[in-house]
């Protein structure tokens, strides 16, 4: 296994061991809520505000995790139609597009955003919601790891080509 | 150049461009709206703005109802639940002819009801089925066409996450009335497809299938009812008040676990492979979510949903001709667009229109998927041709000539659906829900 | 862009404000806000004009705030509650009974206090300018009147999603709720919750009344609606126009006071016909149920210097 594809591995299987472990307690709290509700008579105040913030962290992990995989919903009937250099200039403008997006609305809007709203703690849980916001450059820099992994395989396209 | 024309133009030019050269939906949406966003703001504001409206767009108690049922969705395909629908639909429909053609669609139309996933639906009942027509010398055209068409049936029965999604974009739509409002549209939408497929079963003579005695049919029926009661405990709880849309979507990923360990067919090492294609649709579809929210508040900040219905409205105020014009449009979008961007994008646009000529939000809600669920079965991107196609192993331009067939009786029940509110609204009205 | 766009175009000079509120456009808030922008364009002769962008369009309460931090907005209305997360001295408007009377409430608002209040974010980047009155907060419910504390006993309350607002129907020995505005009408009416609590306008305005059958006169919060300025904009003022802004904003809130009166008195009216009994309460109980609540406000020394300054204007 190539360095590239051994990184690429590590780092699918932390993204989906830390989703996965949100995604369990994000079950467990919806349930907690429910029981708290009609088996104790005493609802959970936390779980709303808890289980909203670990939504958007397994999400956007999910999102992060499905570019490096390139599982986004994309329409490809008119790309397919090219041929294998058209497809390669296509793939690398896509790319770009993605780390472009990654750069200006996940890390400088996310960064901005965490710093707008570190001043506030959030109602309930009484945390800084910048903590929160902090998912959202987070997953922007996964993204672009993703997609400078994924450089290599432009290689193998273009060789396909040559064949 | 006006300034909301300016921002439309850009808005939805930039977006039809990068989605044709193939760039991500949910990128699409972000970038496009940046762009947009940028003929109003400066760029330190839109950034700002977008990071925001991701955070808020996903940060909904709603939303996590969506994780939930694709969980139990996936929980359930793999958990032996198809097969036994399968049986029970066989025992309704089995003596019409051409009975498995019918055994199929209600087939989709149970386990649609239960997975909320046309897809899954097309790939589960598609692939037990599609095989069993080959042998009864079906024409394989014929029963991937049925087994396409009649997939979305679950999307409007409920429980279904595209209403989920509705009722979040749409501003608080009650979710309790919009399950209910689905269940007669979803199930005319499979009725209807049983029509044309009982002709054609009768001019092509396809067979009956035999008749089984009491004994058997109850082995089917007690087998199939740990999964039916499924829908009894969630849709029940949330029409009961008992729990919210959110947490009976909890209580189905806890139930179909029961259910997978109680028909054995999920073992250990399934789980990472479930929690995966969990996390992976989660994130496709709130992320898209997320940007979405940022689209629409641009459209609000330029003023483009004011701007459409002006439009619309200076074309005709007649009820029948507006919805005729949006039923015309969302087809359009649906022959290239799936089900939950195109909600997520089109209701802020369309709904302040149909309010304004007095329609329903929960009926327009209805519309709005029933056109779209149409639209996941045509070419050129369609997600559950696709599936529908590549389980049968039959190529896509076999099967348009049967699925056109069969766009007919969907186009006409979507029409009564549309002109008709009563279909939709006869059941949350009768519960009191509305 | 907007529902005010026609006075948007008066020329390139005028700077113009853009506001951004979540109430819909027949609510008196909505009027009243209208009324302050067309003011201060006629006093300014039109050199400061208004984008006004109601029903929540940009976003929620909170949200709003944070594009007014960031500079997309530059005005807003919110309530009080909204600004608990950006400033803990707003916290103290949801501090049950800290007023003793209507009297009471609107000296305290008139006086310095609020105005320190008002200043506590300005390092956050914005203001309060000034206060629309919201009216008291009471509870209604389904099953039976509130007329003791003890008549909260096991009933669950739906209230915001504030900690203060949490401690209090817990302190008066409810069961405390938090569920988004928009989910009480079906949590009403499927008994998911026993009751809520807000002023007498929410049982028209958002129908509660078809669901509920007792409105107590408790009046235990009197939460104001706040309207807040970006410092940029303020900054970027003239003495005389922070002068207009500051007159027009009081004159708007008589304005408005008057509208709200009539449209609280027009709610109970309507609300009797949607078969809502209201009950009058005796309030001592309750607020001696809440003294440990304010004993807990007292240990920060901020809010304790604040609480015994809004003692003294009794
Ligand atoms: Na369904
Ligand atoms: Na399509």
């Amino acid at each position: 296994m190539s360095i590239v594809s051994k990184i690429k591995t590590g780092l699918d299987r932390i993204i989906l061991s830390v989703a996965s472990i949100l995604l369990l307690i994000l079950v467990l709290g919806a349930i907690w809520q429910v029981v708290s509700r009609y088996v104790l008579g005493s609802p959970s105040t936390f779980t709303n505000e808890l289980l909203g913030f670990l939504l958007i962290w397994t999400s956007l992990l999910g999102a992060s995790y499905a570019f490096g995989s390139n599982q986004h919903l994309a329409l490809t009937f008119a790309t397919n139609k090219l041929n294998k250099k058209g497809q390669l200039a296509t793939t690398i403008f896509v790319d770009l597009i993605i780390v472009l997006f990654a750069v200006v609305f996940l890390i400088i809007g996310g960064i901005d955003a965490v710093n707008i709203t570190s001043v506030q703690t959030t109602p309930i849980l009484g945390i800084s919601k910048g903590l929160v916001y902090s998912i959202i450059p987070i997953s922007g820099f996964i993204i672009i790891i993703y997609k400078l992994l994924g450089i290599s395989s432009y290689k193998k396209i273009d060789q396909e080509e040559g064949e | 150049m006006d300034a909301t024309l300016l921002a439309t133009i850009v808005l939805f030019g930039t977006f039809f461009l990068l989605l044709i050269l193939g760039v991500p939906i949910s990128v699409g949406v972000g970038v496009s709206s940046i762009l947009a966003g940028l003929t109003l703001v400066p760029l330190e504001m839109i950034t700002f703005t977008a990071a925001q409206k991701l955070f808020g767009g996903i940060n909904s108690f709603t939303l996590l109802a969506i994780i939930f049922f694709m969980l139990s969705g996936s929980i359930m395909n793999n958990g032996g639940i198809a097969i036994r629908l399968i049986n029970l639909a066989k025992l309704f429909v089995g003596r019409l002819p051409g009975s498995l053609a019918h055994t199929n669609v209600v087939g989709n139309m149970l386990f649609g009801s239960i997975s909320g996933s046309a897809v899954a639906s097309a790939a589960a009942i598609g692939s037990v089925m599609n095989p069993l027509q080959k042998k009864e010398k079906y024409d394989p055209a014929f029963s991937a066409a049925v087994n396409i068409a009649s997939s979305p049936a679950g999307l409007l029965i409920p429980p279904t996450t595209a209403f989920i999604v509705y009722s979040l974009v749409s501003g608080g739509t009650s979710i309790s009335a919009l399950f209910m409002a689905g269940y007669l549209p979803g199930i005319l939408m499979g009725l209807s497809i049983m029509i044309v497929a009982y002709f054609i079963a009768r001019k092509e003579k396809y067979p009956i299938a035999e008749k089984v005695n009491f004994k058997q049919g109850l082995a089917v029926v007690l087998d199939a009812l740990p999964s039916l009661s499924l829908i009894v405990v969630v849709i029940g709880g949330i029409v009961a008040g008992i729990f919210t849309a959110t947490e009976a979507a909890a209580v189905a990923v806890v139930y179909s676990m029961i259910l997978a360990a109680i028909y054995r067919e999920i073992k250990l090492n399934h789980i990472p492979k479930i929690l995966k294609e969990t996390i992976v649709m989660t994130g496709v579809v709130l992320f898209l979510v997320g940007t979405s929210s940022i689209m629409s508040w641009v459209m609000a900040y330029a003023g483009i949903p004011q701007y459409m219905t002006d439009f619309l409205m200076s074309i005709s105020d007649n009820p029948i001709i507006i919805l005729l014009l949006m039923n015309v449009i969302l087809l359009i979008i649906g022959t290239f667009m799936d089900i939950t961007p195109a909600i997520l994008i089109f209701t802020p646009i369309f709904l302040p229109i149909v309010t304004n000529i007095g329609i329903d939000p929960v009926h327009f809600g209805v519309i709005l998927v029933f056109n779209l669920c149409i639209g996941i079965t045509t070419p050129p991107v369609g997600s559950a041709l696709f599936v529908g196609s590549s389980v049968a192993n039959v190529p896509i331009e076999r099967i348009i000539k049967p699925l056109f067939l069969l766009y007919i009786p969907l186009v006409i029940t979507l029409f009564l659906v549309t002109y008709f509110e009563w279909i939709s609204l006869f059941i949350p009205r009768l519960l009191g829900l509305l | 862009a907007c529902s005010n766009n026609e006075t948007a175009n008066t020329g390139d000079k005028s700077k113009v404000v853009k506001l951004a509120h979540n109430m819909n456009e027949d609510h008196v808030i909505h009027q009243a806000l209208t009324s302050f922008a067309s003011k201060i364009e006629e006093r300014t002769n039109g050199s400061i004009t208004f984008e006004i962008y109601p029903n929540g369009i940009l976003g929620n309460e909170t949200e709003i705030l944070e594009q007014i931090q960031n500079g997309s907005v530059d005005m807003t209305k919110v309530s009080a509650g909204a600004l608990e997360s950006f400033s803990q001295e707003f916290s103290i408007f949801s501090l049950p009974y800290i007023f003793t009377s209507d009297e009471h409430y609107r000296k305290v608002m008139e006086s310095d206090v609020a105005q320190d209040i008002y200043q506590s974010t300005t390092e956050i980047g914005f203001r309060g300018l000034s206060y629309f009155d919201s009216g008291a907060r009471s509870f209604y419910t389904t099953n039976r009147p509130i007329e003791t504390p003890e008549d909260l006993e096991g009933l669950k309350i739906r209230v915001m999603n504030s900690k203060t607002a949490i401690n209090m129907v817990e302190a008066l020995g409810g069961t405390a709720t938090p569920l988004s505005y928009g989910e009480i009408y079906t949590a009403l009416q499927q008994g998911v919750i026993d009751g809520a609590e807000s002023n007498p306008t929410a049982l028209t305005t958002g129908q509660h009344g078809e669901v509920t059958d007792y409105f107590s006169f408790t009046e235990h919060t009197n939460i104001p609606d706040i309207v807040v300025i970006s410092e940029k904009l303020w900054n970027s003022l003239t003495e005389e126009e922070q002068k207009i802004f500051e007159e027009v904003a009081q004159e708007t809130r008589e304005e408005h006071t008057e509208l709200w009166n009539k449209a609280l008195d027009e709610a109970v009216e309507q609300a009797k016909e949607m078969g809502v009994t209201f009950n009058d309460v005796n309030k001592e109980p309750f607020i001696e149920k809440v003294k440990p609540l304010h004993e807990e406000f007292m240990k920060d020394e901020n809010i304790a210097e604040l609480m015994e300054r809004i003692n003294e204007l009794k």
